[in-house]
């Protein structure tokens, strides 16, 4: 797995999951939540790819509550919800949106893979890397 | 109990998936380096078409086609998809579509009208513009292409024409320098 096209807005961020998975020949569904599972079961199927993110200030979003993110139920904040995707087994690729844009200070996002023994694991990211970004971000419309 | 469905057989398990053909896309667990260039190939009273977020790889360049209405609209249509707009089965593409294609320093060209190639051609003879994955609707859409193979130093021309918004071929160029330095960047992980 890793993280890469990293787009900053004044709002949040985008990042695209890259997943590359090839001994589940029988797989057809992509690995990620919003595909199978939207938490009104309370067990967590072990193939789904836990997703998280932990802002500088402690506040928290996982991609388990993406249905809620992305309905708008999650008004306090951060949200983590499923944007565009590709790809075909073996090979995955999600986009992410995380907003609001967080504090100064590392941000780090969380996997976890039960299926695959994958235990929980996290990244630190350069939160003033992705300031810079979204600084530069163009409006052409407004 | 039925035993209609149970008396077929197992379907035989699937082949292992094939890796892709570098006119397909990027090369499994490759990473393309980042090209910090956005163009805006088009901006009217109507509507905007930009180029954005390229990704440079050694067999080819990953790029963000973005189209917005300036105002709401119901269109459904999606104007990159001819497929959409096929009409009574006219073969020309339809006023409506919008054309996109590139121009290599070299003469070489790819459109986004093309016919692509033979799903197991292996080295095509042109250059060839696919549309990977992408979504929108209403009025604004954004559509990921993969442009094989990685076009020659020099500059790059993104060109457009859309007959239904009064917009004429008009071509952007980018700096091929700056795609290769990109490509210099990028990270192949693992034997794929």
């Amino acid at each position: 797995m890793a993280f890469d096209r990293f787009i900053a807005f004044p709002e949040g961020f985008e990042f695209t999951l890259l997943v590359w998975s090839p001994n589940e020949p029988g797989r057809t569904l992509p690995p990620f939540p919003h595909w199978y599972w939207d938490r009104s079961s309370p067990e967590i199927p072990p193939d789904v790819i836990r997703l998280g993110v932990t802002y500088p200030d402690g506040r928290r979003a996982t991609n388990l509550n993406w249905l809620a993110d992305v309905q708008g139920l999650n008004r306090e904040g951060p949200v983590l919800y499923p944007l565009d995707e590709a790809g075909w087994q073996p090979h995955w690729e999600q986009e992410y949106w995380v907003g609001p844009s967080p504090p100064p200070g590392p941000v780090s996002l969380v996997v976890e893979w039960p299926a695959h023994h994958i235990a929980e694991t996290s990244v630190e990211l350069d939160g003033a890397a992705i300031h810079v970004a979204a600084a530069e971000a163009d409006v052409v419309w407004s | 109990m039925g035993t209609f469905f149970d008396s077929f057989p197992s379907p035989d398990p699937l082949p292992p998936p094939r890796p892709l053909l570098p006119w397909q896309g990027p090369a499994e667990l490759t990473f393309g380096g980042f090209v910090p260039l956005r163009a805006v190939l088009v901006d009217t009273e109507s509507v905007l078409v930009v180029v954005d977020r390229l990704l440079a790889h050694p067999t080819g360049l990953e790029f963000t086609v973005l189209v917005a209405r300036r105002h709401a609209s119901d269109d459904l249509a999606d104007p990159l998809d001819w497929g959409q707009h096929r009409g009574n089965g006219g073969l020309d593409p339809p006023a409506e579509v919008l054309r996109l294609g590139i121009a290599y320093v070299d003469g070489r060209k790819a459109s986004s009208l093309a016919r692509p190639p033979h799903w197991e051609e292996e080295n095509p003879k042109d250059p060839v513009l696919v549309m990977r994955s992408g979504h929108g609707s209403r009025g604004r859409w954004e559509k990921q292409y993969w442009l094989w193979p990685l076009p020659p130093e020099g500059p790059t021309g993104f060109v457009v024409h859309w007959p239904a918004e009064g917009v004429d071929e008009w071509r952007v160029d980018v700096d091929g320098a700056a795609i290769h330095a990109a490509a210099d960047q990028a990270l192949a992980l693992g034997d794929g």
